[in-house]
């Protein structure tokens, strides 16, 4: 297994993930807890929050990269079809942008995260300061 | 409560929502996430360790930036029902840090289309500001008109 990449060395257009994991029942009931819902449509239904997807982007890079010290500053989800519990979702993407900002050197993703049977779930633009400066 | 499309016009605020976070929920978030994914344990760090947090001069655990955006996800899902879970479009600046204790206030209010906007949707301004009236995000949403 090649050993993983630092935070540093991202460059534009690399790929990050496939990352993959499988919706349980205790994934929904924690997304929907994370976030304070009290809804059945999450305890007693067989949809999850699509909430859960909200931190793919970091699963799909740490596939490649080490995690490191990163500061989430900017995210925009577009939210597709909500996850199913049982269903396999795969993450994929690139690194989409580097730039530094007043000495700040940040990190953009783009990713999608589909299901196992190729329905798209949430297509997400995720940006992170890696740098203070 | 989902808003009718009658109401959904420029101006119109969806009832705000209040939640108080606590410092439970962003530990075990934090921790949660970890072992439900099975990824390694974080060291002590700003989500899970007060004194990790106070070291960085505030109050107590800092939520992750996606913690605090899942109230503003809570609020359109409530106003606009499945038309927000198939094609929801939420995005966040995460502009202050929100700490455990904090009492988090979501607003949202449809505006005018501008430039760049899709046609055939409504588009909402958006902000969560924490008990003292400071921003902790700004962003906008849109969702189909119906």
């Amino acid at each position: 297994m090649a050993e993983k990449l630092n935070l540093e060395d991202a460059k534009v257009g690399d790929a990050i993930g496939p990352y993959r994991y499988r919706v349980t029942r205790e994934m929904a009931e924690f997304a929907a807890s994370r976030e304070m819902m009290g809804t059945p449509l999450y305890s007693e239904g067989s949809i999850a929050p699509s909430t859960l997807t909200d931190n793919d982007y970091s699963l799909a890079f740490m596939v490649k990269y080490n995690p490191g010290e990163a500061i989430h500053t900017k995210a925009d989800n577009q939210y597709l079809n909500p996850p199913i519990i049982g269903k396999e979702l795969i993450v994929s993407g690139t690194i989409a942008d580097r730039f530094e900002k007043r000495g700040r050197d940040f990190l953009v993703f783009e990713t999608t995260t589909r299901d196992e049977d190729g329905r798209e779930i949430v297509r997400s633009k995720n940006t992170v300061l890696i740098s203070m400066g | 409560m989902t808003v009718s499309a009658g109401e959904l016009v420029p101006g119109f605020s969806l009832p705000p929502l209040t939640r108080t976070i606590t410092v439970e929920q962003i530990v075990s978030s934090s921790r949660g996430r970890e072992s439900l994914w099975g990824l390694p344990a974080a060291g002590k760090n700003i989500h899970n360790d007060t004194e990790t947090a106070r070291s960085i001069g505030v109050r107590d655990v800092v939520a992750g930036g996606v913690v605090t955006m899942g109230l503003g996800w809570e609020m359109l899902l409530d106003a606009f029902g499945e038309r927000w879970l198939k094609g929801g479009q939420l995005s966040c600046t995460f502009v202050n840090m929100v700490c455990g204790g904090d009492e988090l206030t979501v607003k949202a209010v449809v505006k005018e289309p501008g430039e760049g906007d899709a046609e055939g949707r409504v588009h909402l301004e958006l902000s969560i500001e924490n008990q003292e009236g400071a921003k902790v995000i700004v962003g906008k949403a849109s969702v189909a008109a119906g």
